[in-house]
């Protein structure tokens, strides 16, 4: 029963402002993975390996230099599978309506609805802080950590992902970044075959702060009929959460210089930045990526169809969601499944560096 | 062998994962065989012990317990007298002597002060 006092707060209060701080996920790593979608379970790619070699003269009326091509290697990958659920009774209507096996009036239903997709909203975006840390992995280390499933290792070469000799870290005085970035690039250029000369600067939060302090940088800053080095206002983009310092020029690359500090929150409260704090990472504009999202298991209901009322297809999207009923937990569960797999699909077009190793 | 890892990430076994500067085991590798392989490509270096790591690596040897039984003293007729029934039953339950549980004080005292001798 309603006391009279529940009846009170109706009238002598309201609520005047309502706050939730629920943002919106902010991938700023998706523009260079972009989505591709399908009804496999398994993602493959094929890589053809070419060199720069030059034409050597013959002589006429000699044989031809002979070219053989090698056959293109397919990787297959199983994206992992994500899936949260969360249980419908959980709302006070469900208890008024279909829990006491009443149809729900339309003002049930619209409450219900928006209800239901509220908490499915929040369960996609912990799918998509899962796919950002993938791509967040594949462009830092080259190997996308998992935790019931196998870990998936891209492979990356060594010199790729590196680290700063003692005397090379960036807040030593014999640290130059500007030199560390301009042989990254020309890694980019000589074994990922960029062909580019634009590069985006990824730098971890340290390691933005350590460059922003290096001598080096500082003497390029001081040019004054030299202009190689602009640095401004940071520029926040609220969509990818990138955030853009302004440009630099080494050796013959223009480099956009960027920081991304979004994170993501442990069960245990711990944050961690998508991209480590010491690391810069080198994006050039011709890099290719993928999120490839595999197939997921969608129940299809069909009523009409005596046989087969219901089966299991293979979805092709993003995101797949399912409800049913569970007969031994006695729940309505909402569930939204997700297979994505973060695919650095030209691997010799990334370079990272730990930047402050002591 | 003993290898320091020089990149930043390198996979292990069991879906493990070492990070920059870890010194880990060729063992841990998911192909031990290739570590010559790996450090020839930059991705692992040889780690030579230190003279303070040979230290803490020297197997320290746990001295051997050995296990005596302790000497058990029982206790006289008066001692057992000046217990309560509930005391005497725990005592008895404690050592290990057979009684009766549903026997009066007396008898109880009296079947304790015989099974402790028989248990010498």
């Amino acid at each position: 029963m309603i006391t009279l006092n529940q009846h009170r707060a109706a009238i002598t209060q309201k609520a005047i402002a309502r706050y939730t701080d629920e943002a919106p996920v902010r991938a700023g790593l998706s523009a260079f993975f972009p989505t591709q979608t399908s009804t496999a379970k398994q993602v493959s790619i094929e890589v053809e390996r070419n060199r720069q070699l030059i034409a050597v003269d013959v002589q006429r009326s000699t044989d031809p230099n002979r070219n053989t091509f090698s056959k293109s290697t397919e990787k297959l990958f199983v994206p992992p599978y994500y899936n949260e659920a969360w249980d419908f009774t959980a709302t006070d209507r469900y208890d008024v309506t279909f829990g006491v096996g009443a149809a729900p009036s339309h003002q049930d239903a619209v409450n219900m609805i928006t209800y239901a997709s509220k908490r499915l909203t929040s369960m996609r975006a912990k799918i998509m802080r899962a796919i950002e840390l993938q791509r967040a992995q594949a462009v830092t280390s080259g190997i996308v950590q998992l935790v019931n499933g196998d870990n998936i290792d891209y492979k990356r070469k060594s010199a790729a992902v590196g680290a700063v000799a003692g005397s090379g870290n960036w807040t030593a005085s014999t640290g130059k970044p500007a030199d560390d970035i301009a042989t990254g690039c020309n890694f980019l250029r000589e074994e990922g075959l960029s062909s580019v000369a634009n590069v985006h600067c990824i730098l971890g939060q340290d390691a933005f702060a350590a460059f922003m302090n290096n001598d080096q940088i500082k003497e390029k800053a001081d040019f004054r009929r030299i202009s190689r080095l602009e640095l401004g206002m940071p520029q926040f983009d609220n969509v990818t959460g990138l955030v853009f310092h302004g440009q630099l020029a080494t050796a013959d690359y223009k480099v956009n210089i960027w920081t991304y500090n979004e994170f993501y929150e442990a069960t245990n409260g711990d944050k961690t930045k998508y991209i480590e704090v010491d690391k810069m990472i080198l994006i050039p504009d011709d890099f290719n990526g993928v999120t490839a999202y595999a197939g997921t298991p969608l129940i299809v209901r069909d009523a009409s169809n005596a046989e087969y009322p219901a089966y299991i297809a293979q979805n092709e999207g993003e995101f797949t969601v399912n409800n049913y009923i569970d007969q031994v937990k006695k729940a309505h569960w909402f569930e939204i499944a997700s297979a994505p797999l973060a695919v650095p699909v030209s691997i010799d077009r990334l370079y990272t560096l730990a930047v402050l190793t002591t | 062998m003993k290898c320091k890892v020089k990149v930043i990430a390198i996979s292990l076994n069991r879906n493990k994962v070492a990070k920059l500067g870890e010194i880990i085991d060729s063992s841990q590798l998911p192909n031990p065989d290739n570590v010559e392989q790996l450090i020839k490509n930059g991705y692992l270096e040889k780690y030579k012990l230190s003279k303070k790591d040979k230290v803490a690596e020297i197997e320290v040897i746990e001295p051997e317990v050995v296990e005596t039984e302790a000497e058990i003293t029982y206790l006289n007729e008066e001692q057992l007298k000046g217990l309560t029934k509930s005391q005497i039953k725990e005592y008895a339950i404690e050592n290990g002597i057979d009684f009766d549980a549903d026997s009066n004080k007396k008898d109880l005292i009296a079947e304790v002060l015989s099974n402790s001798d028989k248990k010498d």
